[in-house]
């Protein structure tokens, strides 16, 4: 290749590309503040009596709990080198669960919440199994989410319920609205959420391994890192949470339904905070900026009165943008 | 993401070896045979003529999106955008013809192109964005949910023009004619891919990128045919589906049977294609398709809850993708 080489441009041009090929670095290392600093001015100065709120505030908070606890370890999943596309089904197929021993048997909340992890683990094994015989990550957590769709869908068929389970049960309505200090619990526990797997990714040993083996699989392997041991731990943990986040979802809605709103745009916010798709890199603290940039987008959207179709073709579009800004990053990464 | 925890060659005889590939290859057949056995006697009104005829209108729908999905298999691109670009043709359909009252070949032309616009759109993403398919084809897929949406406001158009229904379904020799559009399909299909440059260039593409590439096919290109393919017979299957439902088709809800891509999915790894391109022969498919239909349509003439069906149709995918792997390890 050094052969091929060009010879040296003249000092200006070279200078020039070099400027701008940083400035490209800068903005997409930070090109995400920028834009949620943008989105905030924009959001003030369509409706400035609106969105200027704390109640807006809240909201955008509120929205964000569930979704960043999932996104703590989704963003784990990711760096560990695997794709988990059964998020909103896991999540819906847990609330209904827990909802129909919950609210339909009256089972006490313990038994209920036990029963609920001991099918997400379930779930969570089987995705494990099936990439352990050699199976992508995408495609056995997409057959895993159809499974989990159809159970969520079974419970509702054998309790006959019309398309959802109510819960109004009281000990849950006020643990999912229970507040410390004036705040959702949601909030703290999301912040939790994210010390516990920045602790984890950046100061255990496991954590490095996770880096390692999402990085280069196979150097990782030859290594002696246990690669099915990681993917199993990390899925099942993953599971485990989205099926806890389902249940607070649920809970603060009063019903449980088969398709969870609110946890599908996990992948969006980690790839807009600069996780790498293919694994191996990212910083856990951003992705939470990723997720209140779109959880702003959403209540902004809601509060400038934007129809519900044109608010999904926005949030698609941010899809685009995000594995778009992903294939740049890895093509510069990889110059 | 697309590095797989790979395992080794299972440890056989070649004699035993043979013996298995023959029973993946083969077992099919038998299956689908004891399934149509089994829910003459289970099922109440299987067996009877106008549901045989269903039977093979939704198998052929099936097996339209299945053919295109084909190709895209075989050049290593899994195109999971289907469901979008039927949501999309399917309201073009309904618009044009309902709404706007256009003869009904310029709305089957329009509703196509529109498939084959959201096939270069992935082609585009895909080739110039040097993003994985799956990926990539997931995104358009939310983008074309969301257009369709759009379009219609979320609501379901109801065809009472009429003439479409009519002219799409003609029976040609007692069979309807989705029926023969398929087997036109396959036939396609199977020339283009055995007998033609293009099929031999897909088939090196999936088999190895930077081999084919180094060996001078043109790579960027076949990915572009492939994915516009797999979204033009989409396309065509939403025209077929909007014209016997009589009304644009709810795009929200899977049930088995239905067409999208979970379903196309499992036929093609269920006939024997690998997941990572560049093995499989498309006739195997239709048995395949076939299987699947019969298995959807008997459970709920049985009268199974939805819930099961859906589990069903998922447990069919895992099986079929263990399968797939099963069979790379042994061969």
């Amino acid at each position: 290749m050094a052969l091929l080489q060009q010879p040296a441009a003249p000092w200006g041009t070279s200078n020039r590309r070099r400027l701008g090929r940083q400035v490209v670095q800068f903005l997409l290392d930070n090109g995400l503040f920028i834009a949620f600093a943008l989105e905030i001015a924009l959001f003030a100065f369509a409706a400035p009596n609106l969105f200027l709120k704390s109640r807006t505030l809240e909201a955008i908070l509120r929205l964000s709990g569930p979704a960043g606890i999932v996104l703590a370890s989704y963003t784990i999943t990711l760096i560990s080198g695997q794709i988990d596309l059964s998020t909103a089904q896991v999540g819906g197929m847990a609330s209904l669960m827990f909802a129909a021993v919950f609210q339909l048997l009256e089972w006490p909340l313990g038994i209920a919440l036990a029963l609920t992890v001991v099918l997400t683990i379930a779930v969570g094994l089987l995705s494990s199994w099936l990439i352990q015989q050699g199976i992508p990550s995408f495609v056995s957590t997409l057959a895993v989410g159809v499974v989990c769709g159809g159970i969520g869908f079974l419970i509702i068929n054998l309790t006959n319920q019309p398309g959802m389970i109510r819960l109004v049960r009281p000990p849950l309505r006020d643990i999912a609205n229970f507040e410390v200090f004036g705040v959702p619990f949601v909030i703290p526990a999301m912040f939790l959420a994210y010390a516990i797997g920045w602790v984890v990714l950046n100061h255990t040993k496991f954590g490095a391994h996770i880096y390692a083996l999402g990085g280069n699989p196979r150097a990782a392997a030859l290594n002696g890192i246990n690669a099915v041991r990681i993917a199993r731990i990390v899925l099942v943990t993953n599971a485990v949470i989205t099926g806890l986040a389902g249940i607070l979802i649920a809970g603060r809605q009063l019903a449980a339904q088969p398709g969870v709103e609110g946890l599908g745009q996990s992948l969006t916010a980690a790839l807009f905070a600069g996780v790498a798709l293919s694994g191996g890199s990212g910083k856990i603290e951003r992705t939470l900026i990723g997720l209140l940039f779109l959880s702003t987008l959403t209540i902004g959207l809601g509060i400038l009165n934007v129809s519900a179709p044109l608010r999904q073709l926005i949030n698609g579009l941010a899809f685009v943008f995000a594995i778009l800004l992903d294939s740049i990053r890895q093509q510069l990464a990889s110059r | 993401m697309l590095e797989r925890i790979t395992q080794g060659q299972l440890a056989l005889s070649s004699r035993r070896r043979i013996q298995l590939l023959f029973l993946m290859d083969n077992g099919i057949y038998v299956v689908t045979v004891l399934l149509f056995i089994l829910f003459i006697f289970a099922a109440p009104f299987f067996f009877t003529p106008r549901n045989l005829v269903n039977i093979l209108i939704s198998a052929s729908l099936a097996g339209i999106v299945t053919a295109g999905y084909t190709v895209a298999i075989l050049a290593g691109q899994i195109d999971t955008s289907t469901q979008g670009v039927i949501a999309i043709a399917t309201v073009t359909t309904a618009l044009l013809f309902q709404e706007v009252e256009l003869a009904l070949p310029l709305t089957v032309m329009v509703a196509l192109l529109a498939g084959v616009a959201a096939g270069l759109f992935n082609g585009v993403i895909v080739v110039n964005g040097k993003i994985i398919a799956f990926v990539a084809t997931l995104a358009t897929q939310g983008v074309l949910v969301a257009i369709a949406l759009f379009l219609t406001g979320g609501q379901t158009i109801t065809i009472t023009r009429a003439g479409l229904q009519e002219a799409v379904f003609i029976r040609v020799f007692g069979i309807p004619s989705s029926v023969w559009i398929m087997f036109l399909c396959y036939i396609l299909g199977w020339i283009m891919l055995n007998h033609t440059k293009l099929g031999a260039h897909i088939y090196a593409t999936g088999a190895d990128y930077r081999a084919a590439r180094l060996s001078g096919v043109p790579v960027d290109r076949v990915i572009r045919i492939a994915l516009v393919i797999s979204a033009l017979t989409a396309a065509l299957t939403a025209i077929l589906v909007t014209a016997r439902a009589k009304q644009s088709t709810l795009f929200g809800l899977a049930i088995a049977g239905s067409v999208d891509f979970v379903t196309a999915l499992t036929a093609i790894l269920l006939g024997g294609f690998s997941l990572f391109g560049g093995v499989g022969r498309i006739e195997r498919n239709l048995v395949a398709v076939l299987f699947l239909t019969i298995l959807g349509n008997g459970l709920q003439l049985m009268d199974v809850p939805t819930g099961i069906v859906l589990v069903v149709r998922g447990f069919a995918l895992i099986a079929a993708v263990i399968l797939s792997v099963l069979r790379a390890r042994v061969a």
